[in-house]
């Protein structure tokens, strides 16, 4: 039965593919609908994942950096340091705010780090140099390329000029580009000359993050003290409100026009061969075989357009990342699976409604049809 | 020809359906994702042309009401008021905080105002009347459960929430507008910590009216010269610089995702025609045993794929209007615009062009099958 199945699916090779180039588009979509949002939501907390904190230090009542700001006096970077099971402390000045490079307006968080800052610096450079002097700035390379900036070039923050001396890799999204200058030219932008924003902690060898951060919330006043995993989490939910929503929302447009379109698809390919499954069953064809057999028929559909969904968005990220650098996608596997899971039950149900009617059908009835 | 095509139509009344119900669902997407698109760039564009000013004032170098810090000196009012054809000067502050209650944190942009700058349409509720009392955007009042009468916390002061504003959110911020002298308390009460004292701005922008008879660009260029730490924008300047810069930020993973729901729906729609004229070939095959000519059946079949295209575009509209008002229902932060500006032609456009080309790619297969064979059984 399952030959008889491989044979006549393949024998009309047109309807074969047109259904599974029909089952990959729609795949496709929700594919990449899902690879825009994932990526977006990995990078819109990029710079809290990768400034090598183990331990965040803000104002009291701050739990992230979307959309908050947070000032602490800058006596508090000594209190932390002496706190047991601190091996480094960096502070960072940070404000959202926009960025001017010639016609162009960019919001940007900007961060103010100290020259000798080693935790909160750009984590990968395209070009140039990661710590910015006085009257410098370290911007993204997406934005660089966006604005036509290079080495050299000159920025606009406020009311202050700054020159580009770095161009810093994976420190954009939508949401918030990191922007690097020298601390004090951000302090005189704040009008904030002894406040910080942030201290970032490292930990020393066998202290524990979760432990480190208990103890400096529990010994110093006015602070509050996150672990690197809870405060990504904690700016992750509150970033996504800024765009990355959206794309969920859009994306669940996307899967679910996906699996109707996938139900369709399926649906009007059975019942374009239920003569064909009548006749099969007016000849001898067991019941529960052609059930199988019509379902092996359609998961070869689905497989072959889910399969197809894969690689086309495989090959299509380079090519996107390239004509589009504002925008990261990424293909998870667990994703990818979940969209197939997905397809091939809706694909599964889709079969199985028409061909139970071919099953309760006479086998004469078959003959005289 | 009209009446063979509904009957032909209406002789597999379940292909059809089906194959309406795909091209619907594909148009539906392809207006829902611009909907999105159009539905943000219009709330960042509304939000400062709703206010009530001829012109508004920020700091030096802030050209953007929208996610822009503005702080400006005390001394402005009175400069503004001693410029020729200014009527009025009324303070404006911004203040971007984020609302917890019950464990949800929300970012808010608190508004505070002295007679301008109200909310333009209240879903329920009224204006501010009395001191301590606020109205929140209808996307708070959601997430929070709030509605007018209730009671809320604001940097540790206790509001009434005495109305319900719409249209009051951009940038997936919604808006709590205030009495700017609550604001001025607040900070005179000592409560605010000294860390926010510093960063949050007491005064950050004016919107200034100016005396009747007026001329606008003359008021505007006497500020411009008298106040030098200020940049002047019309409303519409600054909704237009708030929808530039979503455009800046937004504009690239929208526009990609738009533009993935048009190709993608639009090849849907042509291989599904494309199938479905592939699956009723030997019911062509019979109107050509029956005389149909060439002409007769290229018609039948690219009016086919009209009508199913034309009743599958008017299920698309309706299927994304109604997808519309469900996310806005169940996310009052976004407003989804499936019907805005150019997307019903421009989707109706690609739709029919793609149904077309659809249905003809299998006309060669059509026009050449032999009618005989269609009464003897065999295969088309």
């Amino acid at each position: 039965m399952l030959n008889w199945a491989l044979r006549s699916l393949f024998a009309e090779r047109g309807a074969l593919v047109a259904s599974s180039a029909a089952v990959g588009l729609a795949l496709l979509l929700a594919v990449l609908v899902e690879g825009v949002f994932a990526g977006e939501a990995e990078q819109i907390v990029a710079y809290a994942e990768q400034a090598g904190a183990d331990v965040w230090v803000m104002q009291d009542g701050v739990a992230n950096m979307h959309m908050a700001s947070s000032f602490v006096h800058v006596d508090r970077i000594d209190e932390v340091r002496a706190v047991e099971g601190v091996s480094r402390v960096d502070d960072i000045l940070y404000v959202n705010g926009f960025l001017g490079a010639g016609e162009d307006e960019w919001f940007v968080y900007l961060v103010g780090l100290r020259p000798d800052a080693l935790l909160g610096r750009p984590w990968a450079m395209a070009a140039g140099r990661s710590t910015p002097d006085l009257g410098e700035a370290v911007v993204p390379d997406v934005i660089a390329r966006k604005s036509g900036l290079t080495l050299g070039s000159s920025v606009r923050v406020a009311d202050r000029t700054l020159r580009v001396v770095g161009l810093s890799r994976g420190t954009y999204s939508m949401a918030n580009p990191v922007v690097f200058t020298h601390r004090d030219d951000l302090a005189a932008v704040l009008d904030a000359p002894r406040s910080t924003s942030y201290l970032l902690v490292e930990a020393r060898p066998g202290h524990s993050a979760r432990d480190l951060a208990a103890a400096i919330a529990d010994r110093i006043e006015g602070v509050s003290a996150m672990t690197r995993a809870d405060f990504v989490e904690s700016d992750r939910a509150m970033a996504m409100h800024m765009g990355a929503d959206v794309i969920a929302l859009m994306s669940g447009v996307g899967t679910t026009v996906a699996a109707l379109l996938v139900a369709f698809t399926v649906y009007v390919g059975v019942l374009r061969r239920r003569r064909e499954l009548a006749v099969a069953l007016a000849l001898g064809a067991v019941p529960h075989r052609l059930l199988a057999a019509v379902f092996a028929q359609s998961l070869i559909v689905t497989g072959f357009g889910w399969a197809a969904a894969v690689a086309l968005a495989l090959l299509l990220r380079p090519a996107l990342s390239w004509a589009l650098p504002e925008v990261t996608v990424l293909f998870a596997l667990p994703t990818l699976l979940k969209l197939g899971g997905l397809a091939f039950s809706v694909a599964l149900l889709a079969a199985w409604i028409p061909v139970r009617r071919v099953v309760g059908i006479d086998p004469a009835d078959a003959f005289r049809a | 020809m009209l009446r063979l095509v509904l009957g032909t139509l209406l002789h597999q009344p379940g292909r059809t359906v089906l194959s309406v119900l795909a091209l619907g669902a594909a148009i539906a997407v392809m207006l829902l994702f611009g909907g999105f698109r159009s539905g943000l760039y219009s709330q960042l564009r509304d939000f400062p042309e709703q206010l009530q000013a001829d012109l508004v004032v920020s700091q030096a170098g802030v050209s953007n009401l929208a996610a822009a810090r503005s702080s400006l000196p005390q001394k402005t009012r009175k400069a503004l008021l001693a410029v020729p054809g200014v009527a009025s000067a009324h303070a404006l502050t911004v203040l971007p905080l984020i609302f917890r209650r019950h464990g949800i944190a929300t970012p808010v942009q608190v508004i505070a105002y002295v007679d301008l700058g109200a909310p333009a349409e209240l879903d329920s509720g009224r204006h501010i009347e009395v001191a301590r009392e606020i109205v929140i955007d209808r996307s708070l009042a959601a997430d929070h459960d709030l509605s007018p009468g209730d009671r809320v916390d604001v940097l540790g002061w206790s509001f009434e929430v005495v109305g319900v504003s719409r249209g009051t959110a951009a940038m997936f911020t919604p808006a709590v507008f205030a009495r700017f002298s609550d604001l001025v308390d607040l900070f005179l009460s000592g409560d605010l910590s000294e860390e926010l004292q510093a960063d949050a701005p007491l005064l950050s922008h004016m919107l200034v009216q100016v005396e009747p008879g007026a001329e606008l660009a003359a008021a505007r260029a006497g500020i411009e010269r008298e106040l030098a730490w200020v940049d002047v924008h019309t409303p519409a300047e600054l909704g237009a610089a708030d929808e530039l810069m979503g455009r800046r930020l937004l504009g690239p993973v929208l526009g990609l995702l738009v533009g993935l729901s048009y190709v993608i729906g639009a090849l849907v729609v042509g291989l599904t025609l494309y199938g479905s004229v592939l699956a009723r070939i030997r019911d062509f095959a019979v109107l050509a045993a029956l005389g149909a000519g060439r002409r007769r059946l290229v018609s039948l079949v690219l009016l086919e794929a009209l009508a199913v295209s034309a009743f599958a575009f008017l299920l698309g509209l309706i299927a994304a209007s109604s997808g519309a008002v469900l996310i806005e229902f169940s996310q009052p932060d976004y407003l989804v615009s499936p019907l805005a500006g150019w997307a019903v032609p421009r989707t109706a456009a690609v739709v029919f062009v793609l149904a077309l080309l659809g249905a003809s790619a299998p006309l060669r297969r059509v026009l050449a099958v032999d009618p005989a064979l269609v009464f003897r059984g065999g295969p088309c």
